[in-house]
């Protein structure tokens, strides 16, 4: 049966290139896998808020390529409630279709991945 | 005079905490990179930076604000020319 593989997003879009990476390996990996999890948790609600502009700071604009994930068939896509209302944002301000868990949620869905990886 | 530059989210680093507690009654705190979160976002550090900005001595960089589309409630926005200006105007720089 097919692994079940959980992909974790902490950090912030622009800072460093790890959520651009993140990315390009969620897209990568949807077509060999059917059963991605994404989760956006600490500053990583940040890649899901606002609409940015990498330019001004020298960097290739790559939040449009969330919309992606939609079109990849990688639907189960979690952000961390916690997280996010630390930061003062609410579910609807996010720029893709998501899921809020609880802390208690998100520990059983992080469970039930065969496979983690953390950005 | 010293320019303090603190860069880091302050969810993830204690990067403003270090800075804040080592800023003297004269200095300028400019925050640049994700550290322009702190200024949307409620901190245990809102009255140390409020005082700052009433003093005038807290600014943020327009073009880190604007790429991840960040308003913010303290602090002046500056661009990278007034950037230039007041690592001039100070004697020394501290990044944070």
């Amino acid at each position: 049966m097919e692994k079940k593989i959980g992909i974790i997003n902490r950090q912030s879009p622009l800072g460093s290139t790890t959520a651009r990476e993140s990315l390009d390996l969620t897209l990568a990996l949807s077509a060999f896998n059917e059963s991605l999890s994404v989760f956006f948790i600490g500053d990583g609600v940040y890649q899901l808020v606002g609409q940015h502009d990498a330019n001004l700071v020298l960097q290739k604009n790559f939040q449009p390529m969330l919309q992606m994930l939609a079109l990849y068939d990688v639907e189960q896509i979690y952000v961390c409630e916690k997280s996010l209302q630390e930061r003062g944002f609410s579910l609807d301000q996010l720029v893709i279709k998501a899921t809020l868990l609880s802390t208690n949620e998100l520990k059983k869905q992080l469970e039930m991945q065969d496979q983690l990886m953390s950005f | 005079m010293i320019l303090h530059t603190v860069s880091e989210s302050p969810f993830n680093h204690f990067s403003l905490q270090h800075c804040l507690e080592r800023l003297s009654d004269d200095d300028i705190l400019l925050l640049i990179n994700d550290a322009v979160i702190i200024g949307q976002s409620t901190t245990p550090y809102q009255q140390a930076l409020l005082a700052l900005h009433k003093q005038g001595r807290l600014f943020l960089l327009e073009a880190d604000l604007k790429s991840r589309d960040i308003d913010t409630n303290v602090g002046e926005i500056i661009d990278y020319k007034k950037f230039v200006e007041l690592a001039v105007q100070c004697k020394s720089q501290i990044a944070w």
